[in-house]
């Protein structure tokens, strides 16, 4: 189901996601308009737990804001799957490679639960730098908002901490660990589900 | 010897062609520094309100969690250098930063920056783009990580980095790679023998 994005659709979703994106416009001073215009170029999108929203193989040429439920992004490597992206609430999501670079994305997305979602092309994206250069200091935040999400990811690996990475997890995303399957968790987190069993059972002994 | 002039030209010209009376102008409005090695630059505690563009040696980005040093990243000549983060939202960094080797680097101050990109609105576009690569730069770093081994992981720095990176402290270097600084030395002598063998076998081939 898919509709464009208008101030009487759906309140308390704009209004979560506008929070978002003043937060961003925030620290790089956009003005009130500019954000209202960058906002409208994106898309509502609403699905049932499970479904698959896009296939490896294909461009993705679209940035995704997660205003209710959560989603996989899925690797094949070898014939098994491994859970590469986790997002749920409040989190911009895509393969931003893929959408920069125009390469076909290795990762398929899946719904985890019912999700609802708003999306923006590439083409719009871009057709809005070139109409308001203000838009490309939000282009800035949404970049950087991805590269934090990757120096996460590879401070995890040089640490090579099942704890750490758990805790780090629990801390920055609280939302992701209670909304998201177990054995989804650990293929993020590279283990095994037992592994992370037995880790939060030692963690859970610890704390009592 | 290339200028500082020429190194920056280089770099801009993977991404655009600048025009010259920008060019100049920004420039004009760059800072110079020479500091010794192992000068500590900044610190996880200050706010990165500079974008820095190294001209020679070699700075070092680490973060320090758990009372242990993690390298985050190296920096050598052609590079720009900030973090986006704290550059946007004029917070405290996550990073620190040191000169491994005698360093020169050229800075532009948060202030003068962004009065050049309210001179120059199109040039929002080269920051957004320059934001973009530091995220494609991670990611490759994060593909290698899971997929390539320690060797060509090695060679790649080389590529990047020239030799300087053969006299970094390797226990920096293992950090970064995420790896033992034992397992990094038995990768090293490996192609240092191998070139050793390589170039005896040329010497061969000349006598006959």
């Amino acid at each position: 189901m898919e509709k464009t994005l208008k101030n009487n659709d759906n309140e308390g979703e704009l209004a979560f996601f506008r929070q978002h994106l003043e937060k961003i416009a925030r620290t790089f001073s956009i003005k009130h308009e500019v954000l209202k215009l960058f906002m409208s170029r994106w898309t509502r999108h609403e699905y049932p737990a499970k479904t698959t929203l896009f296939e490896a193989g294909n461009h993705f040429e679209e940035i995704w804001f997660i205003v209710d439920g959560a989603l996989r992004g899925v690797r094949n490597v070898g014939g098994v799957d491994w859970t590469y992206i986790l997002a749920v609430d409040g989190h911009f999501i895509g393969d931003y490679s893929s959408f920069l670079m125009g390469d076909g994305s290795k990762l398929s997305f899946q719904a985890v639960t019912d999700l609802v979602f708003y999306s923006i092309k590439k083409e719009d994206l871009e057709d809005l730098y070139r109409i308001e250069p203000l838009i490309n200091d939000i282009g800035c935040g949404l970049a950087t908002y991805a590269c934090t999400m990757v120096s996460q990811r590879i401070f995890g690996l040089q640490t090579k901490d099942l704890k750490n990475r758990y805790e780090y997890l629990l801390k920055w995303n609280p939302t992701l660990v209670q909304k998201i399957p177990q054995q989804d968790i650990a293929s993020f987190l590279g283990v095994t589900p037992q592994s992370l069993s037995r880790l939060k059972s030692r963690m859970a002994r610890h704390k009592h | 010897m290339k200028t500082f002039r020429d190194i920056l030209l280089d770099t801009f010209k993977v991404y655009f062609t600048p025009d010259r009376e920008e060019f100049e102008e920004f420039i004009k409005i760059s800072k110079k520094r020479e500091v010794p090695a192992k000068t500590i630059l900044k610190t996880q505690a200050e706010v990165f309100d500079q974008l820095w563009f190294v001209t020679e040696g070699m700075i070092r980005s680490y973060v320090i969690a758990d009372n242990r040093d993690y390298t985050s990243g190296f920096y050598t000549t052609g590079f720009f250098l900030m973090d986006p983060t704290s550059f946007s939202r004029l917070d405290t960094s996550q990073f620190n930063y040191e000169a491994l080797f005698p360093t020169t680097y050229h800075y532009w101050e948060y202030e003068d920056y962004m009065a050049f990109l309210e001179r120059y609105p199109h040039h929002r576009n080269g920051r957004r783009l320059f934001i973009q690569a530091k995220y494609l730069h991670l990611v490759g770093r994060l593909v290698d990580f899971q997929t390539s081994n320690l060797k060509d992981r090695y060679l790649k720095m080389i590529e990047l980095h020239g030799d300087l990176i053969n006299i970094v402290p390797q226990y920096h270097l293992a950090s970064f790679m995420g790896v033992k600084p034992q397992s990094l030395s038995r990768i090293k002598t490996e192609i240092t023998n191998g070139r050793r063998n390589l170039s005896m076998n040329g010497e061969n081939i000349k006598e006959q």
